[in-house]
């Protein structure tokens, strides 16, 4: 059954069909979710609250393009909304931006044995120059394996700015890579 | 050339497809890859390079585990009911429960709505009463008294059978209903006699309107009326009407009464059975009695009419 399929399904009242749009996407939620905030029961809460609303509005639902998508709007929308409540508790503090924390690193698999330190270093900080947007916009493409009409809504973006933004990190990446590749590209240059 | 497969290689990396053939492994999703290089060797490095972007970038998260998807799926599990039916019932709750509520409460109502409390005397019996308003009643012997409970605060309605005293508690109309006729008043102290075929009515103070399914009148202090047998309401007249009510206190007054009615009424004050003719019981007396002694009051009633009462245990007979 196609994502669609199953949408309409649920639509219709049928719980399995509840179950298998959980499981399919479960993974990606609770690692996307956990990317804003470090309490991991937090975001467990968020998905129950989120699958449960799912299930009582089922038949107010729309149609649906992408599940995945509308999966991911509604999960960051509950967690902003959650996050918002947190820190007004703590009222002293500033309002916080709403960081997106993805650790990113290179497969050591890729990283020759005989990489330098200083390329190495030179690899990680060409990473952690990436903003919170880029590496939202990131994981979202390769992580969650989304498109950019996909990417633009879940992050609020219009579909320009969302490509821009994943653009530029994509080149930083690539360059990045390069510098492990450099010797291996060089092999590859043309001749002419 | 350089900046073209760079370029390429930034192409291939933001292609679903790509990302999903080189994430998956799948030979079948990457047909088309595998003919670009075919077609164009200097491709190659591009699509490596693309590909170790989309492999090669990693993010530290902790990873997560088949059992916590279960334990939470649990969780949604038992928030989400599975059965349609059971939605509609969830919905139905409430009005169902409204519809039992006020079918209860109408069968309740209905129920206390005919709760009654009868008060009965007995033969030589006599009960002071209270009634909810405050308002008091001296029932005298073998008589019955009943209301609603539930309905005086709607309406103040006694219903009587034999003989009571009333000192009714201003405030709304307070009725006493009788087989032979009913008596209204606002607030007053009436007797109300209601015997076999004899109904009077004596009004000791306020207004009291007698009816009956003849005729009504209405009665002022001092006054009485009555009604034998299905007959009119008698025109108010002025009486001792003190001696009406005298029974409360054991004094029984008679004023051209029948013998008959006297002997019924000594035969609810003592428990006796009286035997005499026709013709004796016909005769009318103006006479009095009181409850401490039933020879004495036998006395009183037959010696001005020259008549012997004969005691038998339980059974007079008066000749």
């Amino acid at each position: 059954m196609s994502d669609i399929e199953l949408w309409n399904a649920l639509r219709q009242g049928q719980k399995n069909a509840l179950e298998c749009i959980y499981r399919d996407h479960a993974e990606v939620l609770l690692r996307y979710g956990r990317k804003f905030i470090a309490d991991g029961q937090l975001v467990e809460d968020c998905i129950q609250d989120l699958f449960v609303d799912l299930w009582n509005k089922r038949e107010g639902l729309g149609e649906n393009d992408s599940v995945r998508k509308y999966l991911l709007v509604a999960l960051r929308r509950r967690i902003f909304r959650v996050m918002e409540r947190e820190v007004k508790k703590v009222a002293t503090e500033e309002p916080e931006e709403r960081h997106f924390q993805a650790d990113f690193s290179i497969d050591q698999q890729l990283i020759q044995e005989e990489l330098s330190a200083e390329k190495s270093n030179l690899l990680q900080k060409a990473l952690d120059s990436l903003s919170d947007r880029q590496r939202e916009v990131i994981y979202l493409k390769f992580f969650a394996e989304m498109d950019y009409p996909e990417i633009s809504e879940v992050m609020g973006l219009n579909y320009q700015s969302a490509r821009n933004l994943a653009y530029r990190a994509l080149e930083a990446l690539r360059d990045a890579m390069l510098v492990l590749f450099l010797q291996w590209w060089l092999n590859f240059l043309p001749t002419n | 050339m350089e900046d073209k497969r760079l370029q390429k290689a930034l192409e291939f990396a933001q292609d679903p497809a790509f990302i999903r053939w080189v994430k998956s492994g799948d030979e079948a999703l990457g047909r088309n890859w595998q003919q670009l290089q075919e077609q164009d060797t200097a491709l190659q490095p591009a699509i490596d390079l693309a590909r170790s972007m989309v492999l090669g970038l990693q993010v530290r998260e902790e990873p997560i585990e088949p059992s916590q998807v279960d334990a939470l799926w649990a969780k949604i599990d038992a928030q989400t009911p599975a059965s349609p039916a059971s939605v509609l019932v969830r919905r139905l709750i409430p009005w169902r429960m409204v519809a039992v509520a006020a079918s209860v409460a109408i069968l309740l109502s209905a129920y206390l709505f005919n709760v009654r409390k009868d008060f009965q005397t007995a033969i030589g019996e006599k009960e002071e009463l209270l009634l909810p308003d405050g308002s008091g009643v001296v029932l005298n012997a073998a008589s019955n008294l009943r209301y609603y409970p539930w309905r005086w605060y709607f309406f103040r309605k006694v219903e009587l059978v034999g003989e009571g005293f009333f000192e009714v508690e201003k405030g709304r109309k307070f009725q006493v209903s009788t087989k032979l006729g009913t008596v209204e008043v606002l607030g007053t102290s009436f007797n109300v006699r209601a015997r076999n075929k004899h109904f009077s009515v004596a009004c000791l103070s306020g207004k009291v309107r007698v009816s009956t399914s003849k005729n009504t009148c209405l009665l002022t202090p001092g006054q009485s009326t009555g009604a034998i047998d299905g007959t009119p309401l008698s025109e108010p007249a002025n009486v001792e009407v003190a001696e009406s009510a005298a029974w409360r206190e054991g004094k029984f007054y008679f004023r051209e009464a029948s013998l008959g009615e006297v002997f019924e009424e000594l035969q609810r004050q003592y428990d006796i059975r009286i035997q005499t003719s026709p013709a004796i019981a016909r005769r009318v007396t103006t006479t009095y009695f009181e409850t401490s002694n039933l020879d004495s009051a036998l006395f009183k009633v037959c010696w001005p009419m020259r008549l012997e009462p004969v005691r038998k245990g339980k059974v007079v007979l008066i000749r």
